[in-house]
């Protein structure tokens, strides 16, 4: 009996834990609610607290008495909420952050919603920021090579992967010996493996899985011709790392540390497991010679793999990165949290959504941390608003001459 | 009062000086360590004990008999385990050695015969953690068609290093104590002892308001050789 009361007393001189709860768990019915549970899961599933100087515990205990007060109103505009969140998030780093909160206090349905991309606010704020370029901008911007005869053996398609995820590819000869490749998403691995045959009026798969195929068969047979490779990540929202062998494998004659990766092993938000290689290898059916200049060509809206993609290039002794400051979204995702307790969640009901980082990511051998920096290009070509023609592209052919 | 007070203290000096008796030496034994730790709706993450090895030096003040007090300085291996198993996930699992620097200091009750003698410990322990080394399989990103070999979950084997914010390196543990003793000759006495470090420390910090706790629960055996001095 003694025994046991010691061994009781003992145990309570242990600490209690706080209680946690899942997010995915959760049902909110104000906004405060709302607005904890995006705090508490913020906290647990947030993979950049031991990167990121934002004080948690101080944004929620200072904001909570203003959903407080928005609680405590008939109406609430999508605006005062939107307002609110930003402030909360706006010095994460994560750019991969996107909240999407329901207004349970909406006057309207144009009210009933609002959706913030807090790394979008901080990308406003560079001097070279400008929206993601459009598809037809670069349709456009090729028509006038080819009209002009310099683009020849022009090989594109939009294709569409079973997810949903939708890719342009472009691809040709520029001045008879230059390869371009461009891509507006990496989703080809999809496109290629789970709907090659699909098409409709929109969408042309086999056309995109064509167009891949040029790239991938002009590295390898007429590699050795070819006075340089453009790759076209510009305005690219990212996509799958399933893409690499597709791409970046093509482009490596020998294995490329594309950076390491750190995923949560426990609950406590620093709780970290090691730190893992993440490589790129060389594709099995040949690749570019060592000697044929790479260049990526990136800009402001190049997010997420299309970064990657930009600096394990950037870091080739034969590749170069030109264009514009990378968005700064360099942690993959997955749609997974029980998994890795971090990345995106969702509450029961749906009205509090958030999609953030699942993995800490340094990148490259000298393990640097890009996430809200981006990756810095070696040669500044920004993007000039208002000019006709594609000035970037056009800057960069020349430079890839003197390589 | 207080001449009497200081006539009881003397009496009391000059009955535990006239008994009183050094011993130092050293000790070696085997230990096994469990982690405990909350881990709420983290179902499929489980934690484990590991054995691990001890050795050290061992030094007493007999201050009569029956009642000695003693401190020791070991080397200690503290190590557990963790594996996951998430659906159709499996492999994801580590080992991790820790290396601490110990100094419990314990009083012991003695009792027996000359010779053979048994005793308890009681005290507290002041723990260092030293380092800290995994080895195991973590989740990485794996392209496909990566070379044949490559998994989701490759092997890794490394030192990790610790970080201030998370990792709390210095801990209080009561440790109680049971063995046995045999005095090989007034000058040599050999002993065997169990003892249980129950950390009250926790391993991690909080994280703001957050509190997410792991504590070491050590179950050690270990042998001693110690020479007796004095009287």
């Amino acid at each position: 009996m003694a025994a046991i009361i010691s061994a009781l007393m003992l145990n309570a001189c242990r600490a209690d834990d706080s209680p946690l709860q899942n997010p995915n768990d959760l049902t909110p019915t104000t906004l405060t609610e709302q607005f904890d549970l995006f705090c508490d899961g913020m906290r647990q599933s947030y993979v950049f607290w031991a990167y990121d100087d934002t004080n948690w515990d101080e944004v929620q205990q200072r904001l909570r008495p203003r959903f407080q007060e928005l609680d405590g109103k008939k109406e609430v505009k999508a605006e005062e909420l939107r307002a609110l969140y930003l402030e909360a998030s706006r010095t994460l780093i994560d750019h991969h952050l996107h909240i999407r909160i329901v207004n349970l206090k909406a006057a309207s349905q144009s009210q009933a919603v609002i959706s913030l991309y807090p790394g979008v606010e901080e990308a406003k704020t560079r001097d070279y920021y400008h929206t993601t370029l459009p598809r037809a901008y670069f349709t456009a911007s090729l028509d006038a090579l080819e009209a002009s005869g310099r683009l020849t053996q022009r090989h594109r398609g939009l294709g569409r992967a079973p997810g949903g995820d939708i890719a342009q590819l472009e691809c040709g000869i520029v001045d008879g010996d230059i390869l371009y490749f461009r891509l507006s998403a990496f989703a080809l691995f999809d496109i290629v493996n789970s709907n090659p045959e699909f098409s409709d009026d929109t969408y042309d798969n086999p056309a995109v899985i064509e167009a891949l195929r040029f790239f991938q068969q002009t590295v390898v047979e007429r590699g050795t011709e070819l006075a340089g490779v453009i790759v076209d990540v510009r305005s690219n929202g990212g996509g799958y790392t399933d893409d690499i062998p597709l791409t970046l494998s093509y482009l490596i004659p020998e294995p490329v540390r594309i950076g390491y990766t750190r995923a949560k092993s426990g609950l406590h938000p620093l709780d970290y497991g090691k730190w893992m290689a993440f490589d790129a290898y060389p594709a099995s059916r040949g690749t570019l010679p060592a000697d044929v200049p790479v260049v990526a060509l990136c800009d402001v809206a190049s997010i997420s793999m299309a970064e990657l993609t930009t600096h394990a290039i950037a870091a080739l002794p034969n590749g170069i990165a030109v264009g514009e400051r990378t968005f700064g979204a360099t942690g993959p995702r997955t749609h997974d949290y029980q998994m890795l307790y971090t990345g995106p969640f969702t509450s029961r009901d749906g009205s509090v959504q958030v999609t953030c980082s699942s993995w800490q990511h340094l990148l490259g051998e000298k393990r640097e941390l890009l996430e809200g920096k981006g990756v810095t290009p070696d040669v500044w070509i920004p993007f000039e608003a208002g000019s006709e023609t594609d000035t970037q592209l056009l800057e960069t052919l020349k430079l890839i001459r003197t390589l | 009062m207080k001449r009497f007070t200081l006539n009881l203290l003397l009496v009391v000096l000059t009955a535990l000086g006239s008994a009183a008796q050094w011993r130092a030496g050293v000790t070696a034994g085997w230990d096994y360590n469990f982690l405990s730790a909350d881990t709420q709706y983290a179902y499929d993450l489980r934690y484990g004990g590991r054995a691990g090895l001890s050795a050290g030096l061992t030094a007493g003040y007999e201050f009569n008999s029956w009642l000695s007090a003693g401190a020791d300085l070991l080397w200690m291996q503290r190590s557990h385990k963790m594996r996951r198993l998430y659906g159709d996930v499996d492999g994801w699992s580590w080992k991790e050695c820790d290396q601490w620097l110990m100094l419990p200091l314990t009083a012991r009750f003695s009792f027996g015969s000359e010779r053979l003698r048994g005793f308890t410990t009681a005290g507290m322990n002041i723990g260092w953690w030293m380092s800290r080394h995994r080895s195991g399989r973590d989740i990485a990103l794996t392209p496909p068609e990566t070379p044949p070999g490559a998994t989701l979950f490759p092997g890794f084997e490394g030192s990790i290093p610790f970080d201030g914010r998370i990792d709390r390196r210095i801990e209080f543990a009561p440790v109680v104590g049971i063995g046995m003793a045999w005095r090989v000759n007034p000058g040599w006495e050999i002993g065997a002892e169990a003892r249980c470090y129950y950390g009250l420390t926790s391993l991690t910090k909080p994280f703001g308001s957050l509190e997410l706790n792991k504590y070491n629960t050590t179950v050690t055996l270990q042998v001693s050789a110690v020479r007796r001095f004095g009287r």
